[in-house]
């Protein structure tokens, strides 16, 4: 059935006549009028849909939707009164109903992105206490002067100089407790968790 | 799936059918009906009657009545997609809401102290109670349809079982002045509205 052609008056006769057949078990008819209604939503709903920043597939979400509640809400209508604004008032509701939805995902995903975007642009942690819990844990094991080098140049990204300068020791003995220390670390994170037992098996320093 | 398939999985689905001019409503006006019929013994039974009936109750059961049969032609209206006349949505809860003013205008010339907290603590508890078996079965029957106003339809159907059991308890409520249990009844009632308001959208949306 084309509805373009036709005048509202002549397209409300039309389709009361086919919604009056359908509800006395005419399939034809409701086939044919709801082919006519697919078509409707569709004009009304592209523009709308579009400008939420949504596609052709969501045009055909809320096609589906209306036909759905057409057919479940049919007994809704009643038939002395006027067939389109009942189908106009069902395509309205559910084209806000799929907008407001649209909204609520996009919303979803932006802040999604936000917190991705977040997370990649924040700046390492700089201080033994901003460092994760476990990190923590095994760099606690470390002789203080290897975990001050190992924190200073593994983690705040400091240079061997400026390193030695800070700790007041050669820049030979800031690669030497380094090397040290990233031993210590790797033979540990072999076994299971922190070696618990070499804390005190050297003196601090 | 494509809408054309969809389009022949409804049409098949498409009962024999009735002649459309024999099809029946959606039945909110005899399914409040037959609610009262069954609230007003249900509370009786519960809470008893007064010996003392007398022209206040009477105009009680009037009042409710009168706004039970306004609430059920603004649902039965809400029940339908198309955009619903202002009255409906508002009419019968701005007649109540008059009728409140009218209420506290009247006791305060007549000297009676309307709206005590106590009483409407009393009533609200009671006219809750009895009006939640109404409130759900219309509900059911409210659900069948398409409010486009989901919260509109919710308030308006508190609105008539609050009304339903508010007439049922007119009958025995132990106030002894008539204006001051109307006017602790009508805050009851409006608060099952207000409830219905809350709930309407996540239980008359479709």
């Amino acid at each position: 059935m084309s509805c373009e052609d036709q005048t509202p008056d002549a397209r409300e006769t039309r389709w009361s006549a086919h919604m009056r057949a359908a509800l006395g078990g005419d399939r034809r008819a409701y086939a044919e009028l709801l082919s006519a209604i697919a078509d409707r939503v569709r004009a009304y709903a592209r523009a709308r849909v579009h400008r939420a920043g949504a596609g052709a597939e969501e045009v055909e979400d809320i096609v589906q939707d209306v036909l759905v509640a057409v057919h479940t809400k049919r007994d809704t209508w009643e038939p002395t009164r006027p067939f389109g604004p009942w189908v106009d008032a069902i395509i309205r509701y559910k084209t806000v109903d799929a907008l407001r939805r649209l909204g609520r995902r996009q919303t979803i995903v932006s802040d999604t992105l936000e917190r991705v975007a977040e997370t990649v642009t924040a700046p390492l942690p700089t201080r033994m206490a901003e460092l994760p819990a476990d990190m923590q844990r095994h760099l606690s094991v470390l002789p203080r002067r290897e975990r001050s080098v190992v924190t200073a140049l593994g983690i705040e990204g400091m240079s061997i100089a400026g390193c030695a300068e800070q700790f007041g020791i050669s820049e030979g003995a800031v690669r030497v407790a380094f090397h040290r220390g990233l031993a210590r670390l790797a033979s540990g994170a072999d076994g299971d968790g922190p070696p618990a037992g070499r804390r005190s098996a050297r003196p601090a320093g | 799936m494509r809408t054309d398939d969809l389009i022949r999985r409804l049409a098949a689905d498409l009962p024999a059918g009735t002649p459309a001019a024999g099809r029946p409503r959606l039945g909110l006006g005899r399914t409040a009906a037959m609610a009262l019929v069954l609230t007003v013994p249900l509370s009786a039974l519960i809470y008893g009657l007064r010996a003392d009936l007398g022209a206040g109750e009477a105009f009680g059961v009037v009042f409710w009545a009168a706004t039970a049969a306004a609430a059920v032609w603004a649902a039965s209206r809400l029940a339908r997609p198309e955009p619903a006349p202002l009255v409906a949505l508002i009419g019968p809860l701005a007649a109540l809401l008059c009728a409140v003013g009218l209420m506290a205008w009247l006791g305060r010339g007549e000297g009676v102290t309307v709206f005590r907290a106590d009483h409407v603590a009393h009533c609200a508890e009671i006219i809750g109670l009895l009006s939640l078996p109404p409130f759900l079965w219309l509900s059911v029957v409210m659900r069948r349809g398409a409010p486009a106003s989901p919260r509109a339809a919710g308030a308006t159907i508190g609105l008539i079982a609050g009304a339903i059991a508010a007439l049922a308890y007119t009958l025995n409520c132990p106030i002894g002045d008539a204006l001051a249990a109307l006017s602790a009844h009508t805050v009851s009632v409006l608060l099952v509205s207000a409830l219905g308001a809350v709930v309407g959208p996540s239980v008359f949306s479709w």
